[in-house]
């Protein structure tokens, strides 16, 4: 299994990025991990990792994609940018998966164009496993697509559930369409069209569609795949975030109120550390870009080594769960009659 | 010219899967088909291989809004 890593891609490439690919490497020595990016950069952050194991290997890139650049264009004008290069490399079958903390719109336009969505599916789809009460869910479309069809979401709903499945061991995926209330005729008209497409989809066996589901019962565990737009998938993602980040300054703020308090933390210490890293997306590393022949794995931009080296065994979990071949192989139902 | 419509015609309905038929000039690619950036680059990817011309530049991209320009943009190229 090679992963194919964006050195240059972060706010904190490459030494980051290559510490925690170096990590990586020397934790799970069957991986083959290459670095793509400007070669000199990148070997002298080998050197700050302490040295490049045998399982490392540099390709140089003279070019990085930045913030300047026209995401949608980026990858054409810059030929021989990391994200460029290691997109060609994975579609020429020189890697299993790509691994980028670079420009989101720049990886979603050359991932789509360079790798390819498989045949006939209409738009790949950013799907973060998001936690919640239950074990986490999928999250699809959480950004990619702002304006979606009914074809586009029923996709989604297929390909979360394969990666459900696949990728997170369940047996019968709880599929569930995001929506301001449980009953069928909620929603507009693209939430209420979706709705009966998924709900043949359920009694055909083809899904577990579990119907309607709200933000709020979707985070205490309700469905296992949440299915939305990449309007509001976003919202939620940018929600849950927040609201995690501000219970986090409360309760700490509340601990550290008195010496009492302060006693009262150490006692539940154990737990709280396990609470916070129940939100720390660095535990995860980032984000498949799902829908693409290949696997293409989208770490966050402040990515830091712990992130990168999660996102790396990510993308090795991902490119060999048999999601792809899921997916081809029942692309059939999910192409809607027009 | 006629051929060339033709030949866009098969692209964009595949790309867009749209019947061939519903694709005339004044298909914009926006207001009608939906496309994004992402698309559009997608297409111009599709003309450059099936048209055997050299590859489109960012500017001459953004004046790409309907199948009638394209038509008419290919046409001058291949001309050239």
């Amino acid at each position: 299994m090679k992963i194919i890593v964006d050195a240059m891609g972060g706010d904190n490439a490459p030494v980051e990025i290559v510490k925690g690919a170096v990590s990586a490497a020397k934790a799970r020595p069957e991986l083959e991990i290459a670095l793509v990016g400007r070669e000199a950069e990148v070997r002298a952050a080998l050197e700050q990792a302490g040295g490049a194991p045998g399982n490392v290997s540099v390709v140089n890139a003279s070019e990085v994609i930045d913030m300047h650049d026209n995401p949608a264009t980026a990858f054409r004008i810059k030929k021989d940018s990391s994200i460029t290069v290691g997109l060609n490399l994975l579609r020429d079958g020189e890697g299993d998966a790509f691994v980028s903390a670079g420009s989101t719109g720049a990886l979603l336009s050359a991932g789509t164009l360079i790798v390819k969505r498989i045949k006939g599916i209409r738009r790949a789809a950013f799907s973060p496993v998001i936690p919640t009460a239950g074990n986490g869910a999928v999250l699809i479309d959480c950004g990619a697509n702002a304006e979606c069809s009914v074809e586009y979401l029923t996709q989604f709903a297929y390909i979360g559930s394969y990666y459900a499945r696949r990728v997170m061991g369940l047996e019968r995926p709880r599929v569930g369409l995001l929506n301001i209330g449980s009953e069928e005729s909620k929603g507009d008209q693209l939430r209420q069209d979706t709705y009966q497409v998924l709900r043949a989809a359920g009694d055909a066996g083809h899904l577990n569609f579990i119907g309607n589901i709200e933000a709020k019962e979707a985070v205490k565990g309700g469905c296992d795949v949440i299915v939305t737009d990449g309007f509001t998938g976003n919202v939620m993602l940018k929600a849950i975030e927040g609201a995690g980040s501000f219970m986090g300054k409360q309760m700490k703020g509340m601990f550290m109120r008195s010496l009492g308090t302060k006693l009262a933390a150490l006692l539940v210490k154990k737990g709280l550390d396990e609470f916070k890293e129940l939100l720390n997306p660095d535990r995860v590393g980032g984000t498949p870009f799902l829908g693409l022949t290949r696997t293409v794995v989208k770490a966050h931009g402040s990515s830091n080594a712990r992130a990168m080296e999660n996102a790396v065994y990510q993308a090795a979990a991902v490119a060999s769960s048999g999601l792809a071949e899921d997916i081809e192989a029942n692309i059939g139902l999910m192409r809607l009659e027009r | 010219m006629q051929d060339i419509f033709e030949r866009m015609q098969r692209i964009i309905a595949d790309q867009f899967a749209v019947e061939p038929e519903e694709i005339t000039e004044e298909t914009s690619f926006e207001e009608d088909l939906g496309a994004d950036s992402v698309d559009l680059v997608d297409l111009v990817m599709s003309m450059e291989q099936e048209f055997a011309i050299s590859e489109v530049r960012e500017e001459e991209l953004a004046t790409l809004h309907t199948v009638g320009d394209c038509v008419e943009f290919l046409t001058k190229r291949l001309d050239k």
